[in-house]
């Protein structure tokens, strides 16, 4: 598998931590993690890796738009016109909007499935964790529910079991959160809520990575 | 109520919302950036794009909120 993650911004620093422990769990799993990085992050290292490697699963952590991946300067180096990368993969992306213009163009030049944001992606904090982020209890219950779709496909489950998980980890997050009593609960409440109505995939449901 | 009555409440009513969290909260929002609590009320206000995400969340939240509570 690849892994591409930026870190750049308070955001995209944020997801970086939190993947941490998902490339942890798919070594131990056996998986060959190749991760591509910082200003390493183009659309020639990532085709070069792809040709070398020809991994199964793309997991991309960063900013993105309808039509477009961005670098590590923020800038597209993915578009709906390079989408073949991701052909023979199943692609997850944790970025805003990707997933009706770039998903489908990319399931149109053969990518079996690709998992994505159908809109923004919001990430809820509290102030006085930016510099821990791990330890940002308004963050971890958005981000928790994104990563159940990596854990579960690296256990071998197919997109849509994936994506249900995921679901599933939202609604006890959303209950647990409802009647929490802590005063930034709303805010992870809304930003976990809209990510989750906007998650989906494009391609094939029964598409695994093992 | 005209549509652009429907829209300055809405507006309104999002800016309470928001108002009611915690200051010491944050939101990033993407490749839009990142916003304070009164950084996104301002959003809102100014009606620029992210203050329409920003519309656009709490209408669908509030949408949802009944089958939030009861998901069976």
């Amino acid at each position: 598998m690849i892994v591409i993650r930026t870190k750049h911004d308070i955001q995209t620093t944020y997801l970086y931590h939190y993947s941490e422990e998902l490339i942890k769990e798919a070594k131990s799993k056996g998986f060959n993690v190749v991760q591509i990085e910082g200003n390493k992050i183009s659309e020639a290292t990532l085709r070069s890796r792809i040709k070398n490697r020809k991994p199964n699963f793309l997991f991309f952590n960063g900013h993105g738009s309808s039509t477009a991946l961005f670098d590590n300067k923020g800038k597209e180096f993915i578009n709906t016109k390079s989408a073949d990368v991701f052909e023979d993969t199943v692609t997850y992306t944790i970025a805003c909007s990707c997933l009706e213009g770039l998903g489908a163009a990319a399931v149109d030049k053969g990518c079996f499935a690709f998992v994505g944001y159908k809109k923004p992606f919001w990430i809820a904090r509290d102030h006085k964790y930016e510099s821990r982020p791990l330890e940002d209890n308004v963050a971890k219950p958005i981000i928790e529910c994104s990563n159940v779709i990596v854990k579960s496909l690296i256990k071998g489950n197919a997109v849509s079991e994936s994506i249900r998980k995921s679901h599933e980890k939202a609604v006890d997050n959303i209950l647990e959160l409802i009647y929490s009593k802590e005063p930034l609960a709303p805010a992870s409440l809304q930003a976990l809520v809209a990510n989750d109505s906007v998650l989906d995939f494009k391609g094939d449901a029964s598409a695994k990575i093992i | 109520m005209s549509k652009m009555e429907d829209a300055e409440y809405i507006k309104k009513l999002v800016k309470e919302r928001l108002h009611a969290m915690p200051p010491d909260v944050s939101f990033s929002v993407g490749h839009f950036g990142d916003y304070t609590r009164d950084e996104l009320i301002q959003e809102v206000d100014q009606a620029t794009e992210v203050g329409k995400a920003a519309i656009e969340m709490q209408i669908d939240f509030i949408r949802k909120m009944p089958r939030l509570l009861n998901p069976q």
